[in-house]
């Protein structure tokens, strides 16, 4: 089979597929109303994988405009030859890796690593433990939580991260991360194993309790 | 990047680096079938590897307890208006360079200055266009179809008799009631009260919104003349009695003559209506004998037999039509029951289903569940109804060098594929139903190859035509099944 007849039929089979490659393809003809349909359909993810990437909501948006931006300049090259979700994703991924590029030249940032020397991971416990004394009550506790996760996120490498936010929120196979990280398949089932790893090394303390850091904190203290 | 294993020791806890790769693949469902057995093995066993496997799920799960916050409110529109504006100011730098280039980026800037303008007036015109669309929902839901058959209510009377074009029916539930409906009946479910129609259109999904925003653009440029001729058929299909029958036939026409050739279309079109239908039919027998090689069966007849077959399948099966719709419901109900599907509907659905359904989707069936029957039914005649007086030469040498038995096989084969090809599986009628699948349903057809991709997803639609079946899971075990075989 040549290659134009493999294309083909992976764009004929991503397009029966896949609604919004039917949709990106509608785009490509100039179709305005389904730009703005594949918008509003993915830029509550699309942001929220970007916020975990660049640890700022803002700058989460405004790259989430860039993405679509760089999809709806891409519209006429467009061939579907994978789902449109991952296709995006790609696209993301380099978004988000030149950003966090940039930003990173411009400062310095003082990460602690794991005993192996490759995974920066902060000491979570101690991160937490600071933050719970901003908490002034149990009602608290939920934000403290979301603080803490967002935090253990935030201590995995950016590739693992990545890897990590298509597994968990997107729902994609190893394959589909591949393609879209532009790794091997064996490459991202060891990223996804690392991130795992250091997501229940740097949450441990609040799986085996159930409780959060400040619940810890009372129970050790004994202080009301 | 350090060349020692990148595992932190603190995360092994006595299971190896290899161990919780295999640990993580199994939680994200990434292990072949052997592979999670392993796994599943040890788990048994091994408690310092299940605690393992536990503490990793929790972990993933707790990620789940983060809210997920919408973006901005205007995050929409103004990613469309940077986009415009970017569109924009690229044609106009282009422009810059020279005035040749100049020229050129004015031709380039047209389809961008429309498309910025037709976002801004699409925009600020929505009422209006809003309130025009809502009137004449129906009309334009369907004008392309009432164009197909010239707005003629006997034509379509006509080929209500044509099986083919009969969409199969479904079985739905309605509140506590069970009750036969018609497939793809969407414009019959459009409300007639203004109000209700504003909340049918809102509650579309965004794929039909822009199905629908295509045939409104469309029907709005026909001439004054036209729109009406649509619109006063359209009201003589709503008084119709059999309006929901009419419709289902309808599409059915519509769907096959849409994939007509121009000419073949205005050819057709041109015929008056009694001499159209028998061209359909000459149409859709030239077609069967093409679908016929396209079917992934083994035994397949002679080439120069299809024509014949297919006409003396016709014959066979309504003159036995009564016993074929008799023994459908029978059948059908066992089928269900030993499928284990939950809700098994009361027997009158089944006769009502017996009674609308399309002959050949019957047939279909029956050889699958209950070959013998079709069998005794076919072989009881004399002489096999004239068969081997209509078979070429080819064919009767290939008979003679089997079995009886295999004879016999080989003759319901044939009358398969042929009954196969008239059925007909549109592209859209799979992508419907492609889409109501469940995303790892559809995750696990993905994995097939093309060729295999389709014929599994023809496999499934045709069995949940027949047999009603909706569960995820259980298309999830037949899927697994298929991939395994492979």
């Amino acid at each position: 089979m040549s290659l134009s007849e493999s294309s083909l039929q992976k764009a004929s089979k991503y397009e029966l597929l896949d609604p919004d490659v039917r949709l990106m393809l509608q785009v490509r003809e100039g179709s305005a109303a389904a730009f703005e349909a594949l918008v509003e359909k993915h830029q509550k993810r699309l942001v929220m994988v970007l916020e975990h990437l660049v640890s700022d909501r803002t700058q989460a948006e405004d790259l989430a405009q860039d993405v679509f931006l760089r999809v709806y300049r891409a519209r006429e090259r467009y061939v579907p030859t994978a789902k449109f979700s991952t296709w995006l994703y790609t696209i993301t991924h380099n978004v988000a890796s030149n950003s966090i590029r940039k930003s990173s030249r411009r400062k310095e940032i003082n990460l602690v690593t794991s005993p192996s020397g490759s995974m920066p991971v902060r000491p979570l416990d101690t991160m937490a433990k600071d933050k719970s004394n901003l908490m002034p009550t149990r009602l608290a506790d939920q934000k403290e939580m979301e603080m803490v996760i967002r935090e253990a996120i935030q201590s995995l490498g950016p590739r693992q991260r990545m890897a990590m936010l298509l597994s968990k929120y997107e729902g994609m196979s190893y394959n589909e991360i591949a393609e879209s990280m532009e790794l091997t398949t064996q490459a991202v089932k060891s990223l996804l194993s690392r991130a795992r790893g250091n997501l229940k090394e740097a949450l441990a303390p609040y799986l085996s309790s159930g409780k959060s850091s400040r619940e810890l904190d009372e129970e050790a203290g004994g202080t009301p | 990047m350090s060349s020692k294993p990148e595992q932190p020791e603190s995360q092994s806890g006595g299971i190896d680096f290899s161990d919780f790769d295999e640990l993580t693949a199994y939680l994200d469902g990434e292990l072949d079938e052997t592979q999670t057995q392993e796994v599943e093995n040890r788990l048994g066993r091994d408690s310092k590897y299940l605690a393992e496997m536990q503490s990793l799920q929790k972990t993933w799960d707790l990620l789940d307890t983060l809210p997920v916050q919408e973006p901005g409110g205007s995050f929409t529109k103004t990613t469309m208006e940077m986009i415009v504006g970017d569109a924009v100011s690229i044609a106009k730098n282009r422009r810059k360079r020279t005035a040749f280039l100049g020229r050129i980026a004015i031709i380039s800037l047209l389809p961008i200055v429309f498309f910025a303008t037709a976002y801004g007036v699409a925009r600020r015109l929505q009422t209006d266009s809003d309130r025009r669309l809502i009137e004449n929902l129906s009309v334009i839901e369907n004008h392309n179809k009432y164009d197909s058959i010239n707005c003629s209510l006997e034509f379509l009377e006509s080929i209500r008799g044509v099986d083919f074009f009969q969409k199969p029916t479904v079985i739905v539930e309605n509140g506590n009631e069970i009750e036969v409906a018609y497939e793809d009946d969407s414009a019959g479910s459009i409300p007639m009260e203004y109000d209700q129609r504003a909340a049918y259109v809102k509650s579309l999904d965004i794929e039909k919104k822009i199905s629908l925003k295509g045939k409104f653009e469309d029907f709005e440029k026909k001439t004054e003349a036209e729109r009406e001729r649509f619109s006063e058929f359209d009201l003589k299909l709503q008084a119709q009695g059999n309006r929901q029958q009419l419709l289902s036939t309808l599409t059915g026409f519509y769907d096959w003559f849409k994939e007509l050739e121009l000419s073949e279309r205005s050819d057709l079109q041109d015929l008056p209506w009694d001499k159209r239908l028998a061209e359909i039919r000459s149409i859709r027998n030239r077609q069967a004998q093409n679908e016929l090689g396209k079917k992934s069966l083994v035994n397949l007849p002679p080439k120069e037999d299809v024509p014949f077959l297919i006409g003396w399948c016709e014959s066979i099966f309504q003159l036995k039509e009564r016993q074929l719709r008799d023994r459908f419901p029978i059948v059908l109900e066992q089928y269900m029951r030993q499928k284990k599907i939950a809700s098994i509907p009361p027997s009158s659905v089944f006769l009502e289903k017996s009674r609308v359904e399309n002959l050949n989707s019957i047939i279909g069936f029956l050889l699958r569940a209950d070959r013998q029957f079709v069998e005794d039914l076919i072989f009881e005649g004399e002489a096999l109804f004239g068969l081997y007086d209509i078979l070429s030469l080819n064919a009767r040498k290939q008979l003679a060098s089997l079995t009886e038995a295999q004879q016999r096989s080989r003759i319901l084969d044939w009358v398969d594929a042929v009954n196969q090809s008239q059925q007909g599986t549109s592209t859209e009628d799979l992508k419907k139903f492609e889409k109501q699948l469940g995303t790892k349903v559809r995750d696990r057809l993905q994995k097939m190859s093309s060729e295999k991709y389709r014929e599994t997803l023809e496999w499934m639609y045709e069995e949940s035509r027949k047999s009603q079946i909706s569960s995820q899971s259980w298309w999830e075990q037949q899927i697994e099944k298929i991939l395994d075989q492979n």
